[in-house]
Parts: C-alpha cells; sequence; structure tokens
C-alpha cells in the first residue's frame, strides 16, 4: 500500500499522546494536588483523633492512611468518566484520535497508561501527609516500598480499567451520578476501605466471601500489607494476582463494549 | 494495468439494522477532487467517515494503491488527513499547541512542525490566533485550522466533509480557494457538501449519493451536458424529482 512513507511506530505516537495528555494535566495538577490534601487531612482527622473517643483503636488512622495510598485514584477515575461521556456526547475528539496512524484500541491503551500516571501521582501525597499527622503512630519504616509501588501500580491501572469500563454503559452526562451511587460509591465503601477483610469474615462469612468478588477489596488489603505489614490482611500476592485477573477481563471488556458503542474500526 | 489509487467496493453500511450504505462503488483518481453530493441522510458523512478509518463498514472493502486498507490501517492513516463536519480540535491546547502535538504524532521533525505552522498559518490566514485556544475561535477559524491539521503531515488524500456547512458565504468562498490550493498541491481531495454550487465549482468528478447508493458519477460538464442543463443545480433537482416519481 505505501508509497514512500516512513512507518511511525506505535509507541511513539503512544508516548506522544501521552505527553500531550500530560501537558493539560500539568495544568490542572495544583488545584488536584490541593482537593487530595484537603481529603486526606479531613479523613485523617477525623479516624486518627475524633474517631478514638467512640472507642475506635488509636491505631486507626494508620490503617485508614495505608487505605487511602490506593484510593486516591478512584476519585479522579469519576472525573475522567465524566469527561469521556462528555466527549463521546459532545465535542468527539475520540474520533480525531481514530484518524492518527495507530489502530483504534491502542487509543484506550494510552488513556490507561495516562491515568495510572495521574492517579499514582495524586496518592503520592497520602503517606506524607500522613506521617506528618499521625507521628509516632504510623511508621514509614515498616513500609514495604517494593510490595507498595507494585500494588498501587496495579490499583490505579484497575482505576483507569474501571473508568473506561463505566464510561462504555454511561450514555448520558444525566446519569452520571448514577455511576458514583451505583458502582462506585458501592465498591469502595464494602471493598474493605474502612475495615479489614478479616473482620468482615468474623463478622458476615458469607458476605466476606462475596466480597471477595469485588476487586476493590484486593486493593485495600493488598495496599495495606504492604504499608502495615502482612499480618491482619489478605495474602499481598493473593492482591496482586486477584488485580491482574481483573485489569484482563476489565481492559477486555471494556474495550469490547467501547467498541460497540464508539462504532470504531 | 495501473493500480487505482482509492477503491470503494461494495461497501455496506448499517446503524441498528437501519442501512446507510447499500453497497458502493466508487474510484478516486490521483490527484483529483471529487466532490459527494446528496440530500441529508444519503449517506455522504457515513462514506466519508469510513473511508477516514472512523467507522467500520458493515460489508464491503476500501483499497488504497490496490491493497486493503484493514489489512494495515496505520500505513493508510499516516497518508490521509481528514477534516469532520464539526471541527474536533482540543480545546484545553491553543491552536499552536494542537498543530504541534498533530506533526509529532505523525512523526515530523521540531523544525519542520515549526516551518509547517507558519506556512499554513499563513496560507489559511489563522497567524494572529495560533496562540489563543480553539474555543475562543469562530466557527469559520475553527474549520480554517481543522483543514489545516488534515493538510499537516502532507497527506495524499484529504477528506473533507461539509466543510463550508453553516458558515457565511464570504468565509465559504475563501474556503473554496483554499480548496483549490489544496488540489494544486497535487493532493487527491474527497470533498462531501450538500451545496451543489460548491460541488461545480471545485468538483473533477461528483459522485450523488442518494438513499446510501450511488446514482451517477462523472463530470459536472458531462452531466450537464447529458441531463442538457445549464447548472449542475438543475441537474440535481431533475434527479430529485426522478426519485420523487
Amino acid at each position: 500500500m505505501s508509497r514512500d512513507i516512513k512507518r511511525i511506530s506505535y509507541v511513539h505516537v503512544i508516548k506522544e499522546l501521552i505527553k500531550t495528555d500530560l501537558k493539560i494535566f500539568r495544568k490542572v495538577a495544583v488545584q488536584k494536588w490541593i482537593d487530595m490534601f484537603i481529603w486526606i487531612t479531613t479523613m485523617t482527622m477525623v479516624f486518627a483523633y475524633v474517631m478514638p473517643s467512640f472507642g475506635l483503636t488509636k491505631s486507626f488512622g494508620a490503617f485508614m492512611i495505608a487505605s487511602m495510598c490506593s484510593t486516591a485514584g478512584l476519585f479522579q477515575a469519576f472525573s475522567y468518566v465524566a469527561e469521556m461521556v462528555a466527549d463521546f456526547d459532545g465535542d468527539k475528539i475520540i474520533n480525531y484520535y481514530f484518524t492518527l496512524p495507530i489502530p483504534s484500541w491502542t487509543i484506550f491503551v494510552r488513556l490507561v497508561i495516562y491515568y495510572t500516571i495521574t492517579f499514582t501521582f495524586l496518592g503520592i501525597l497520602v503517606l506524607p501527609i500522613g506521617k506528618l499527622m499521625l507521628w509516632n503512630t504510623l511508621s514509614l519504616t515498616g513500609v514495604h516500598y517494593g510490595k507498595y509501588a507494585i500494588i498501587v501500580s496495579l490499583a490505579n491501572s484497575f482505576y483507569a480499567i474501571l473508568a473506561l469500563w463505566v464510561a462504555s454503559f454511561v450514555y448520558s452526562l444525566l446519569r452520571l451520578d448514577s455511576v458514583w451511587m451505583r458502582v462506585i460509591y458501592p465498591l469502595w465503601f464494602l471493598g474493605c476501605f474502612q475495615f479489614s477483610w478479616q473482620s468482615l469474615y468474623k463478622v458476615a462469612p458469607v458476605f466476606a466471601y462475596i466480597d471477595l468478588l469485588n476487586p476493590i477489596t484486593y486493593v485495600s488489603e493488598g495496599t495495606r500489607a504492604a504499608v502495615l505489614g502482612q499480618q491482619g490482611s489478605l495474602n499481598f500476592w493473593t492482591c496482586v494476582a486477584a488485580l491482574i485477573f481483573f485489569i484482563g477481563l476489565g481492559g477486555w471488556h471494556a474495550i469490547s463494549r467501547l467498541k460497540k458503542r464508539l462504532d470504531f474500526v | 494495468m495501473s493500480t487505482k489509487f482509492l477503491e470503494v467496493v461494495n461497501v455496506e453500511k448499517k446503524y441498528d439494522k437501519k442501512p446507510a450504505l447499500r453497497g458502493v462503488n466508487l474510484t478516486l483518481d490521483e490527484g483529483k477532487i471529487i466532490g459527494l453530493l446528496g440530500v441529508n441522510g444519503a449517506g455522504k458523512t457515513t462514506l466519508s467517515s469510513i473511508i477516514a478509518t472512523v467507522r467500520p463498514p458493515t460489508a464491503g472493502d476500501v483499497f488504497f494503491l490496490g491493497e486493503s486498507i484493514y489489512q494495515n490501517i496505520a500505513d493508510f492513516r499516516q497518508q490521509i488527513g481528514y477534516c469532520p463536519q464539526y471541527p474536533n480540535l482540543n480545546n484545553e491546547l491553543t491552536i499552536r499547541e494542537n498543530l504541534e502535538a498533530h506533526g509529532r504524532y505523525f512523526g515530523l521533525e521540531s523544525s519542520d512542525i515549526e516551518g509547517r505552522i507558519k506556512e499554513l498559518a499563513h496560507k489559511f490566514q489563522f497567524t494572529e490566533y495560533l496562540e489563543y485556544k480553539s474555543s475562543e475561535l469562530s466557527g469559520g477559524y475553527k474549520q480554517r485550522v481543522s483543514i489545516a491539521r488534515a493538510l499537516f503531515h502532507r497527506p495524499k488524500l484529504v477528506i473533507l466533509d461539509e466543510p463550508t456547512s453553516g458558515l457565511d458565504p464570504h468565509i465559504r468562498n475563501q474556503l473554496w480557494d483554499y480548496v483549490k490550493a489544496i488540489k494544486a498541491d497535487g493532493i487527491t481531495v474527497l470533498l462531501t457538501t450538500h451545496y451543489i454550487e460548491e460541488a461545480e465549482q471545485l468538483s473533477d468528478y461528483v459522485c450523488v449519493l442518494d438513499k446510501g447508493l450511488v446514482r451517477l458519477i462523472d463530470t459536472p460538464a458531462n452531466l450537464m451536458k447529458t441531463f442538457k442543463k445549464e447548472k449542475l443545480e438543475e441537474v440535481f433537482i431533475q434527479l430529485a424529482e426522478e426519485q420523487n416519481e
């Protein structure tokens, strides 16, 4: 087919797309960090200093900080869903990307990489702020940083896939609130964010087994295993394996649904 | 036998079982402008978006230089430029940034990108708006930038989907000059329009689409001669009346 063309590598195009995305993100990065700062300090104040007066253990602050490390991306995922749905419904900039010299599905691979980078950027604040607020009750020397990097990367990749998946079936901005109430909020709140899976098992074993179908359970448990140590959490490597499974399955399903919705080649 | 530049073969498209194209066959000659003409809903945008690889056909194939475009879609995309009916520039970026990014996606060198921005901004008369965001521009200027972006990486085929739709007459005339300049550079143009005058002024060949089928293809002069009319518009009206009978 080609007549004197110098082929461009897909990696080059995707890298350039992500560079452009990050250039745009830089314009709002400080604002996003301020949002995160407010969220982290508010949560830590309530759970580390107020709730213990109602009988919670003092170590609950550290427990919550560990949970928050990989939850930051979930909130940003919601705003990315809104951006995608607005574009699919409105300007359709996505159609421009379908004319670039790469296979169409790789546009979504680029989105997953970009989203993962921004989620990770937002989550970076949690541990330092947590340490400043809790000081003696949170030990940063006990954090397994290798495992922490693995679980945070996987958690954020999962949220990126979740954003694509949700965007694939929300057909109008008017239905966006339902996404929060019906999908993200239950997943997050039932996903062992404020309690451990073992404590849930003691109270309601059947429900605890059902909760193993919730990917955020593995995010919360795996992150706490990396930050606070393995004791009291689901096995770290089980969490890693489960998240890889959910990323693979979710990614395949999200792109299939988006292909149907956007009718791309 | 010479290889055809672009060939659309038996292309069908259905949206939820509703046919938009019903077996379209069409050939584009290199260096020519072909005008796709038809009433609203005739299938013009669907056909141009299939050739631009934004949408897949339900059946049929499109060949570029003798090879199916779906065999290596990235290679084909490298050689085409697409300007959609509604400009889809990135509103968060300035016009300069939009064009720079486009150049990088297509592997252009930095010095070349800078040169192309200057050249195209001058040609399409938006130099003074380079630092504006696209959301700050009028429809006419957005459309000019959109055409410039489609041409930026020096494609061999440019697909312009109703580029003058909804624009003031004087801006439309300017855009016609730009399209003529594109042809003068040896680029093949597929021009979708529902302005008959536009098709008559610009096209080497006119293809009339009707209810998802190619009704006829010929030069504007031959069509007027065949139908014994002085204007292409009269030909089009006669065709429409025949269709209604």
